[in-house]
């Protein structure tokens, strides 16, 4: 499955010529552990009470150590530099510890860190060009038709289109449909308990003065030029930002208008509402709403009044809904037939 | 097998850690009496892909953690360290900065939240870490697993990003907050007006690292990162890594331990499919779809916001229960949509990418890409959304003529291959059963 792993571990071990290890060799722990550490930095504390310091080279049968570029380290880790040797023995005998410093057993195998395209550029050639497959179209009818509840007739084939007469579908009728319909109840509780910390309130006087004063930097915080621009750095929809559906004539007018900025002209990119974003968020944390709902970031809150949905008209009527239509794209122009 | 080579070489650290623990009998004695009172929720029986389960065998227990902390662990109900939580605790815990990249749903937020809330005192009343994430959804998520895992311990921990009421955030921190998590430019406004005091925040934590250094944040973080004392840690996560999280890491890490849980693209156990449809058959589709699979809970994108309002308006009429999230509505709404989606109240939810980073609701296991998103990013965290925490789920992308090359691409840039859906598909790639076991 993973190849690449299974290749590091090396060739595989000749059966001939068996031996038995001798001394430290035969303590297959002690030599795991130790041999993950050669080629390491390492420091030796002698008998004498000197430290040493060096490339951990290799290690006899007899646990004779051998140090490259050893040198001797004072206390405060100052190298003596006239005391650098290429290559030093240490008898185990004299060797009181050895000490390796920061290392990092996985460093063989963890350090390929990859960019996104690395990591798939291993596949290259392993999958078909792109021209050269065919998409296997899906098969409407596929199955029973009892499989299919609202596929009898042509009125419940138009059943199965988005209405893109309407505009949207407003939250509060979401709530009250799932609710109504399907038993949803929320379990929401606006103080956002479970999600912060709760708020200790107290009925003294320093506790209202320093709310009086959280108050001042909250306005203060949300009149500044920045803050708007903060905020909606969070709300990013990449994809919206980056890519789309198709649409016809890209940032024409009839572009989808959102809900707040439906009496505003759009031209090109989203236009961010001027002027009225400041005071909106003093009113939000001046009025003292709730921790949920306060303070939104300049976006509309329930109390705002949202402009008309056009799909609240009767139902009965869908031709009513043509009157809007001019508004927004049709989607039916980005039908494939 | 994938994981002989990092078993054995860490055998011997293992051993040791046992054989202190067998040392400390009266420890391991009081051990069997705490544990045995904690209320652990019912264990969790899916199938786990080796996304979570190729460990080296570690246990919570060997972190050396604090007992209360242990305790908000077992009782959050996770078992084991994840390979990716295995691998961060004890370095961000030795106090090393940490660049991770791993898959989305492998439990990344305990790999920062666990060494983050070890660190804390909570007897000192100062704000001790910031954990830094994208989006305010995300914000709100790893806020409450943080106060969840902290239940124990007398650890303050609060949420801010544009959304909260700044006031009574404020207030919050005059509580003596320990532990904020924020989006980046509340938290900026909240250090500029001096109401949060950085000065003892040794520790930072940046979520979906490779989106808060994205164009959209830009700077923002530089801005984090300078008002912060010259000491401190920086636990960098990312489940994709572009050049922006290269540059940073080279300008803000100091020689970061760099853990790489990620040899491919996908999660393992989410089987993805397209069906190639006109653009007026997918409602139908969709509509059939529903009606074959079991859906325990799904997540529907579409690419514009008048979509999602549609389809989810559409779906409650074809008699399922659905919501909608999108990032212009009310925050309000977007809380109780989010609360009540995680709750599994309701069982549909039909979004636009506000959505795709870092959500984790473990029930799903449909993703059904209603249209088809143009970046193989996106691509990869729509996904990521089924599949979570080593779960199996299918994904199912819509395709029409148009995106056939935008197919084409994305398959190729994540290595993976989206085959056409089946006359019928096979439950045991997406519903769990009772009596599936973890190993």
């Amino acid at each position: 499955m993973n190849n690449k792993r299974k290749n590091r571990q090396g060739p595989p071990r000749s059966p001939r010529g068996r031996m038995l290890p001798e001394g430290v060799y035969s303590n297959a722990h002690f030599m795991h552990a130790v041999t993950a550490h050669v080629g390491d930095n390492v420091q030796v504390l002698t008998q004498s009470g000197s430290l040493w310091e060096g490339v951990f080279k290799t290690f006899s049968a007899q646990f004779e150590v051998v140090l490259e570029v050893a040198h001797r380290v004072d206390a405060e880790g100052v190298v003596a530099v006239d005391s650098v040797v290429e290559k030093l023995i240490f008898k185990p005998q004299d060797v009181v510890s050895i000490r390796a410093k920061d290392s990092d057993l996985e460093y063989a195998t963890h350090d390929v860190f990859q960019t996104d395209s690395a990591i798939s550029s291993k596949f290259n050639g392993t999958f078909r060009v792109a021209e050269e497959r065919q998409l296997e179209p899906w098969d409407a009818c596929d199955g029973d038709a009892s499989d299919s509840p609202a596929l009898n007739g042509d009125a419940s084939l138009e059943d199965l289109e988005l209405d893109h007469r309407a505009n949207g579908w407003d939250a509060n009728d979401m709530f009250r449909k799932n609710e109504e319909v399907y038993g949803v109840h929320s379990t929401y509780d606006h103080s956002l308990a479970g999600y912060t910390l709760p708020l200790q309130r107290k009925d003294t006087q320093d506790y209202r003065d320093a709310e009086a004063k959280a108050e001042e930097i909250a306005a203060e915080i949300e009149s500044t030029p920045t803050y708007k621009a903060r905020i909606d750095a969070e709300n990013g929809d990449e994809e919206e930002r980056y890519a789309a559906v198709v649409r016809p004539g890209e940032g024409a007018p009839g572009k989808y208008v959102i809900p707040n900025k439906r009496k505003n002209i759009q031209s090109g990119k989203l236009v961010k509402p001027t002027g009225s974003s400041s005071s909106n968020n003093g009113s939000g944390g001046g009025g003292g709403s709730s921790p949920g709902g306060g303070g939104g970031g300049g976006k509309p809150r329930d109390k705002e009044p949202r402009p008309p949905r056009h799909h609240l008209t009767p139902p009965a009527d869908p031709r009513a809904h043509n009157q809007v239509s001019g508004e927004f794209i049709k989607w039916t122009s980005l039908r494939t037939c | 097998m994938m994981t002989e080579n990092r078993i054995s070489s860490t055998n011997h650290v293992v051993n040791s850690m046992s054989n202190q623990n067998k040392g400390d009998v009266d420890k391991t004695i009081d051990d069997i009496g705490w544990k045995s009172k904690l209320k652990i929720p019912p264990k969790d029986r899916r199938i786990k892909t080796s996304d979570v389960t190729d460990t080296r065998g570690n246990e919570f227990e060997e972190f050396c953690l604090k007992r209360e902390l242990l305790m908000g662990i077992f009782e959050k109900g996770w078992e084991k360290p994840s390979p990716i939580q295995e691998a961060s605790i004890p370095i961000a815990l030795s106090g090393k900065d940490v660049l991770a990249r791993a898959k989305n749903g492998t439990g990344k937020t305990g790999a920062y939240c666990i060494p983050v809330l070890e660190q804390v005192d909570p007897k000192k009343d100062c704000i001790q870490a910031l954990i830094v994430v994208p989006t305010r959804e995300l914000a709100l998520q790893t806020s409450q697993i943080c106060i969840e895992l902290a239940k124990h311990t007398d650890i303050r921990v609060m949420v801010t990003t544009g959304g909260t009421n700044l006031r009574d955030d404020i207030m919050r921190i005059y509580q003596n907050v320990q532990v904020i998590i924020a989006t980046p430019g509340r938290m900026i406004d909240l250090m500029d007006k001096k109401v949060a005091k950085m000065e003892h925040c040794r520790m930072l934590v940046l979520d979906e690292a490779d989106k808060l250094l994205s164009q959209d944040f830009k700077g923002m973080l530089d801005m984090v990162i300078s008002r912060l004392p010259k000491e401190r840690q920086i636990l960098l996560f990312s489940a994709t890594f572009p050049l922006s999280v290269k540059q940073f890491m080279e300008k803000h890490l100091r020689e970061p331990y760099e853990i790489n849980l990620m040899e491919e693209l996908t999660l393992k156990g989410v089987t993805q499919y397209y069906a190639f449809v006109q653009e007026r058959q997918k409602v139908h589709c969709l509509n059939t779809l529903f009606s074959k699979l079991q859906i325990n809970q799904s997540i529907i994108f579409c690419n514009s916001t008048q979509r999602v309002e549609l389809l989810a308006k559409k779906i409650t009429e074809l008699g399922y229960c659905c919501y909608y999230i999108h990032a212009r509505m009310a925050q309000a709404h977007r809380n109780r949509v989010f609360h009540d989606f995680r709750a599994g109240l309701c069982r549909n939810l039909v979004c636009s990418d506000l959505f795709t980073r870092g959500i984790d609701v473990q029930a799903v296991n449909v993703v059904i890409n209603f249209d088809f998103p143009r970046m193989a990013e996106t691509y990869l965290h729509r996904i990521g959304r089924s599949g979570r925490f080593g779960h199996l789920g299918i994904a199912i992308n819509l395709i029409t003529y148009e995106d056939r090359f935008a197919l084409h691409r994305i398959e190729q840039e994540l290595g993976t291959e989206i085959k056409p859906i089946p006359k019928s598909i096979d439950p045991a790639l997406y519903v769990a059963r009772p009596d599936d076991e973890a190993d």
